[in-house]
């Protein structure tokens, strides 16, 4: 115990230590001069717009405002887990002829924003994702799964339903569809490669197959040094798509405090609750009885996860305008409709650029 | 306690890896340029035009010294006002000066006062009481308090208040052109 403290500890000052490195960096145009206005008039300062994105994030953008963005989420899925229970692969193959061991899934998004208005914005992000997923038989031998290649392409619109005079608080209405450009026929090697490729199991698809609503609400606080807020952003899927299913509907909320410490850097905490349905219907060329990941009914849950980050913004030089923001996290709670593989870690990494 | 310790250990090690990828990002070129400016920068460039449409009375402000413009409040965030300093408006030299002590604010100008000096405005007020001081903030109850002008943020633009009687207890003079461009809230 004290042993693992301490190695927590080590952890810390290495963490600190990055963070006084990426400063090193992030604040080497420090002595850059400010912007010289002064030869603008009163009426044309009045038309010149604040500074959009600054180190804690913003959602919404001045009218006519473009921004780029890169975000790219892992997430590590370790062991099984049943209800709140962990599950022991020979638990699970008393059950199914095959036990998935662990997963790791990567998501590649680029962004695109505009603002036609002071009080919309427009987002169009597509994905490209990447999966591998390790199993073990009942005869003990092992294999590996993976798919990778583009995912569900995204569309949605911000609309700044509520703003306070200073942005103190806003009120975001979010609305969006999620189209089935992310392939549903994955295929990859079993346990025995003379059979050939089959079709992948639900969890190692790239896509929904289906379009999806995704409907949403943000609320966004904000003081001198510090932001907060909390969404509440559900994924509805619609109709039934071509190989007969439907994956589950999945609602998220989270929460997330923001304490701005210099003018470049920021620190963030957030709690990310998600509960997502079973899939509707079954692709029938799956064997539910071969793995839980092929069991329509093993494929809900709910989990809350705790993540902490740090944001860096770039207010000068050549990466002036830039935004970095990095966020880890592990799960405090998950209930799975298992047997099911449960997330051991996440770490989300955004860049962004308005310009 | 058990649980706590272990999520604690896993969200350290992850962060750390997790930093070290973003050391790797920072050093990426980004390409774009921000054509967005920061909020004090275009208060700064406020400040210095507010200089040219107020009259200070003469014995307040003699023909040839310089004006000096105060900035109260310890933010570094308020740093890119202090760019002014040394400008000339009218022939006259702006000199700014960055104070801390309620005493020093009846030797200004101009007073800017930071938001983050909110718990110490009346007494700020209070002080000044008779001066020809033009005062400047950025708090929603700044005009109420008796400050003359104040800045809003509004759709990510600055937009500013005038206070006409507290410029006339102050003996100040406002362009017609300046009140023309603000809102005008009496106290």
């Amino acid at each position: 115990m004290i042993r693992g403290r301490l190695a927590a500890l080590r952890n810390c000052a290495t963490i600190f230590l990055a963070v006084a490195v990426i400063g090193g960096y992030a604040s080497g145009p420090a002595g850059a001069q400010p912007v010289d206005l002064t030869g603008l008039s009163l009426q044309e300062l009045m038309k010149v717009d604040v500074i959009s994105i600054n180190v804690l994030g913003s959602h919404i953008h001045p009218a006519g405002q473009w921004m780029l963005g890169y975000e790219g989420m892992f997430e590590h899925m370790d062991g099984n887990r049943s209800g709140t229970h962990r599950v022991s692969h020979d638990r699970v193959l008393e059950q199914f002829a095959t036990a998935p061991t662990d997963m790791m899934m990567q998501m590649h998004m680029a962004m695109a924003m505009y603002a036609p208005t002071n009080n919309l914005t427009l987002m169009a992000m597509l994905p490209y994702i990447l999966k591998s997923m390790n199993h073990v038989t009942r005869d003990g031998s092992r294999f590996k799964e993976t798919s990778e290649g583009i995912g569900d392409f995204q569309v949605r619109g911000l609309y700044t339903l509520y703003a306070e005079t200073g942005f103190r608080h806003r009120l975001l209405l979010n609305a969006g569809v999620s189209v089935p450009t992310g392939s549903i026929d994955e295929q990859d090697f079993g346990p025995d490669r003379s059979l050939g490729r089959s079709r992948l199991e639900y969890p190692m698809q790239l896509g929904s197959g289906t379009f999806d609503l995704l409907p949403g609400v943000t609320y966004l606080g904000q003081a001198q040094s510090w932001a907060w807020g909390a969404e509440f952003m559900p994924t509805v899927r619609l109709g039934r798509n071509p190989h007969h299913y439907t994956l589950g509907n999945r609602y998220r909320l989270s929460a997330w405090l923001g304490w701005k410490w210099t003018e470049w850097l920021g620190l963030t905490a957030r709690l990310d609750g998600q509960l997502w349905e079973n899939v509707s219907g079954a692709d029938r060329t799956l064997d539910p009885t071969d793995e839980p990941t092929k069991d329509p009914k093993a494929q809900g849950g709910r989990r809350l996860d705790a993540l902490l980050g740090v944001n860096i913004y770039f207010p000068e030089g050549i990466l002036k305008g830039m935004r970095l923001a990095v966020e880890a996290g592990a799960p405090l709670y998950q209930s799975l409709n298992g047997p099911q593989l449960q997330t051991d870690w996440i770490v989300h990494v955004g860049v962004q650029w308005a310009f | 306690m058990g649980i706590l310790a272990v999520t604690a250990r896993r969200l350290a090690r992850v962060l750390a890896a997790a930093l070290l990828a973003a050391g790797l990002q920072v050093g990426v070129p980004a390409g774009v340029q921000s054509q967005t400016v920061h909020e004090y920068e275009i208060k700064a460039a406020f400040l210095y035009n507010f200089v040219k449409f107020v009259e200070w009375p003469n014995e307040v402000l003699p023909e040839t010294s310089d004006i000096t413009v105060c900035i109260m409040g310890g933010d570094p965030s308020v740093d890119p006002l202090e760019s002014i300093n040394g400008r000339t408006v009218r022939g006259r030299r702006l000199s700014v000066r960055r104070i801390r002590a309620i005493k020093d604010v009846e030797s200004c100008h101009v007073l800017f006062i930071s938001s983050s000096e909110e718990s110490r405005l009346p007494q700020v007020m209070q002080n000044l009481h008779g001066s020809s001081v033009l005062t400047v903030g950025e708090m929603e109850r700044f005009i109420a308090s008796g400050g003359i002008i104040n800045f809003v943020v509004e759709r990510n633009k600055i937009r500013f208040e005038i206070n006409p009687t507290g410029a006339e207890r102050a003996r100040l003079k406002l362009s017609s052109q300046l009140l023309s461009l603000a809102r005008v809230v009496r106290q």
